[in-house]
């Protein structure tokens, strides 16, 4: 197995035990997930700020359940240029309650946090493999 | 339906201890739902349910007992950008999205009180 290999089945792993952990982050956030829907905070195309949590949590983490099954990507191209523009700091309604979340909202930042985190493994691992790719052709 | 299992371990995790009935009605809410960056319907639904602390066939059903009818639409006609569009209603909100054949698809199920 060549270092970037060792490199990749590494990635894998710590994707799976960030997959486990949001699980729990995410159950966590239940008291101020019910606050926060109190509220009116509207992205600019109309979601709210938990819709738009929720959709942004679902594109990251189906990439992050491929790498899980299967390890490669199919279309690795498409979905590194996905995760790029999915960055949770991409989403105005987001940052405007990141920024509020510290003092209020400290099971939502931490959940926001690593959800970031877990975009940005993914999208190294895919940038891993590609580069592995290349090298091999 | 063997083929679909062999193909997608997801499916069979499901399936896993369900008697004939209750696979057929998961069988039904799973082609409501869009595979979106999953690999499969099967696999975001499994996913879903474990985040959401739900077995999968309680989570599907309140899924299915969502009722569009008397809900808000966002956007009122249409699609986002993105392709999806939210229905919400009380603390309950469906996001959708069109799949490859124009038809609209479960892509997650939210409540805010859970």
């Amino acid at each position: 197995m060549s270092k970037a290999q060792e490199k990749l089945a590494f990635y894998q792993d710590y994707i799976l035990q960030l997959l486990e952990q949001l699980n729990i982050n995410y159950q966590n956030t239940r008291l101020e997930r019910q606050q926060i829907s109190q509220k009116d905070v509207i992205s600019k195309e109309g979601f709210t700020f938990l819709e738009e949590l929720e959709l942004l949590t679902v594109n990251i983490r189906g990439y992050a359940c491929q790498i899980e099954t299967t390890g490669p990507i199919g279309n690795e191209q498409q979905a590194i240029a996905d995760l790029q523009r999915l960055s949770v700091f991409n989403n105005y309604v987001i940052i405007q309650l990141y920024s509020e979340s510290r003092s209020r909202y400290p099971q939502i930042q931490t959940y926001i946090s690593t959800l970031d985190y877990l975009r940005l493994l993914v999208l190294e691992y895919l940038q891993i493999q590609q580069n592995l790719r290349l090298i091999s052709a | 339906m063997k083929d679909d299992l062999s193909n997608d371990p997801y499916l069979a995790k499901i399936f896993e201890g369900c008697n004939d009935t209750e696979i057929a009605e998961l069988s039904k809410y799973l082609d409501e739902w869009d595979a979106g960056t999953y690999s499969s319907a099967a696999q975001s639904v499994f996913d879903h349910a474990k985040r959401k602390g739900f077995t999968i066939l309680r989570y599907l059903r309140k899924a299915n007992n969502f009722n569009k009818k008397g809900s808000m639409r966002v956007p009122r006609s249409g699609y986002r950008q993105d392709g999806s569009a939210v229905y919400r209603k009380g603390t309950e909100f469906l996001i959708v999205r069109l799949d490859q054949y124009g038809f609209e698809k479960i892509v997650t199920y939210g409540n805010n009180e859970e």
